[in-house]
């Protein structure tokens, strides 16, 4: 069972030296090795970098010299920039790219002592709601391999899920890390907005991109975001004031807030097929004296909208980089400079990272760019002011993180529109750049669901805090798939 | 609608074959209408918000913070020589 420990767990076994980080570190390859065929949840693993980093960390612990962190194997989403260790991004265009240099989340992490036990699967360039995207092949959830873990940080939920690591990091820019948390019976959380630094990070849509932890639960969420976070010169939005709201978190766990009111935003939910354990975590929240109340949102009914605009606008920007000149896939032979860039990017991008760069142009193109970018932007600004609003009455605010289960594989990817429509619940904290968490909450039909928190920016450690008391009184994180227990 | 793809692909530097561009049209004209629902909101007098936190982009001295090695970063190049990338014949 030790394959589904918590960081928690690990530290504990580390520090009684009960076994080597590299004793650990090994354990979690084998079993990947043995058992991510029936998943795919790894693009890249090196033995041997993952075990010099484990060496590396049991010297420190000989010496006495830990961190939280120490001799920890993380999986990180092949997003992340890894000195000499190839970064796909889950895309023909990056197959062979080998950064010169580590992302600030790698560097914190690296830094802390922690382990990287490989880069995950993903959804090209993070662009999708179910990690079939992936130049490198669908991903399966551990819960049931018909089904899709989500996206885009799909390997990284499945990973966890599937006991191939303790924890992984994920990127969120409409619901990447807390749809898949939930598909997979996770915790996911996605920060504030500037609160952990982009550097290093592949950019997708440059105004929505957050990363954060996937984890077994929100302890160990809350310790993985302390570290990830943090303020970074080397990205432009990275905010300076966050520093003094991790610390507040982590030096007090006491904080916990005794009795607050979380606003149920009812309207929205009237399309929902089904309460998606609303109602479980009702009554679990009263149990804990906690005021449920009724509130209105009422222009998010056009986020899904605002965002892909938004989205795709920076999406088609940010990707206009690959050029085929400088690093990334270069075509065979090619004819002019027009000829290099058109086959360049044609023969490596995907279907769907096609498809945005193509909605992206034309919401940018002259003649369009009021009508529909501006106005996106507008929009953006009054779903931040509902948000806004709604905090004036409630600390947190409560909704289901999906409208359902983890769908089966083939059964959206077709089908852009319903694909999309998968995000309602999450691409609108996104827009206003709030943090949110996922949680475990219960099950349908042997599947996981999750409960989406949303507080006020900076306010992880509310959601983190909840989520713990939740965790205390209730065991659906603690559930396992079958196939892999 | 009627969406030129063939337009939005050359100013993406993609190419389409004539399958993947009925497709395309078919998928862009779903995706214009689902983005049309936001025509419905009143925005007049709402300034647009780019940003989360209506922050001021952060300013810095202008002294040197890291110093990039030329050889390191061309290293990722598909085509290079002596510190220059390759490319097709621009100017005859």
């Amino acid at each position: 069972m030790r394959s589904f420990s918590t960081i928690k767990d690990l530290q504990g076994l580390l520090r009684k030296k009960e076994l080597s980080s590299k004793e650990l570190v090994t354990s979690y390859l084998d079993k990947i090795q043995k058992e991510d065929d029936s998943i795919n949840s790894f693009i890249t693993i090196d033995r041997e970098f993952s075990l010099k980093q484990a060496e590396d960390a049991d010297t420190q612990i000989a010496k006495g010299v830990v961190t939280p962190m120490t001799g920890i194997p993380i999986a990180h989403k092949d997003i992340f920039c890894t000195k000499e260790l190839q970064t796909t991004c889950g895309s023909r265009m990056l197959q062979n790219f080998m950064p010169p240099y580590d992302a600030t989340v790698i560097a914190k992490l690296n830094n802390s002592g922690a382990v990287i036990l490989g880069k995950t699967n993903m959804d090209e360039f993070a662009m999708g709601s179910s990690n079939e995207t992936s130049f490198f092949g669908a991903v399966k959830n551990p819960w049931d391999p018909s089904r899709v873990p989500g996206g885009s940080s799909g390997g990284s939920a499945a990973a966890v899920a599937a006991g191939f690591a303790p924890a992984a990091t994920g990127t969120d820019t409409g619901g990447s890390i807390r749809q898949p948390a939930s598909f997979c019976g996770l915790t996911g959380l996605k920060p504030t907005y500037g609160s952990v630094s982009r550097y290093g990070m592949v950019a997708f849509a440059s105004s929505l991109d957050q990363a954060g932890p996937i984890c077994r639960n929100a302890e160990d969420a809350s310790l993985l975001f302390n570290i990830m976070s943090g303020f970074d010169p080397m990205d432009s939005t990275s905010i300076n004031s966050i520093d003094e709201v991790a610390k507040d978190f982590s030096s007090s766990q006491d904080k916990t807030p005794q009795k607050i009111t979380i606003g149920l935003p009812e309207p929205y939910f009237e399309n929902s097929e089904s309460d998606m354990g609303l109602v479980e975590i009702r009554s679990q929240l009263e149990k804990l004296g906690h005021r449920i109340v009724d509130i209105e949102l009422p222009n998010i009914k056009a986020a899904i909208a605002a965002y892909y605009v938004i989205a795709s606008a920076e999406a088609s920007t940010n990707l206009s980089r690959y050029d085929g000149v400088r690093f990334g896939y270069r075509c065979e032979k090619p004819q002019s400079i027009e000829d290099l860039y058109t086959r360049s990017r044609s023969e490596a991008f995907g279907a769907e990272v096609k498809r945005r760069i193509l909605t992206g142009t034309y919401a940018l193109s002259v003649g369009y760019f009021d009508e529909y970018y501006i106005k996106a932007q507008k929009v953006r600004r009054l779903i931040s002011q509902d948000f806004k609003q709604a905090f004036n009455e409630v600390d947190l605010i409560l909704t289901p993180t999906t409208p359902g289960t983890a769908f089966e594989l083939n059964s959206l990817i077709e089908d852009p529109i319903k694909m999309y429509q998968q995000d309602l619940y999450t691409v609108p904290v996104n827009l206003a750049g709030l943090p949110a968490i996922s949680i475990p909450c219960g099950f349908r039909a042997g599947m996981p669901i999750g409960a989406q928190f949303i507080a006020p920016a900076f306010r992880e450690n509310t959601l983190l805090a909840i989520s713990m008391k939740i965790q205390e009184i209730t065991d659906f994180h603690q559930q396992l798939p079958a196939g892999f227990s | 609608m009627e969406i030129d793809v063939d337009h939005l692909a050359k100013l993406s530097n993609l190419s389409l074959d004539q399958k993947q561009l009925k497709k395309t049209q078919n998928d862009l004209s779903k995706i214009i209408s689902l983005i049309n629902e936001m025509m419905i909101i009143d925005t007049s007098n709402v300034h647009p918000m780019a940003y989360p936190h209506d922050n001021h982009q952060r300013l810095r001295e202008d002294v040197v913070t890291e110093i990039i090695d030329r050889e390191e970063m061309q290293k990722s190049a598909p085509k290079q020589e002596q510190g220059y990338y390759l490319v097709p014949k621009v100017i005859e």
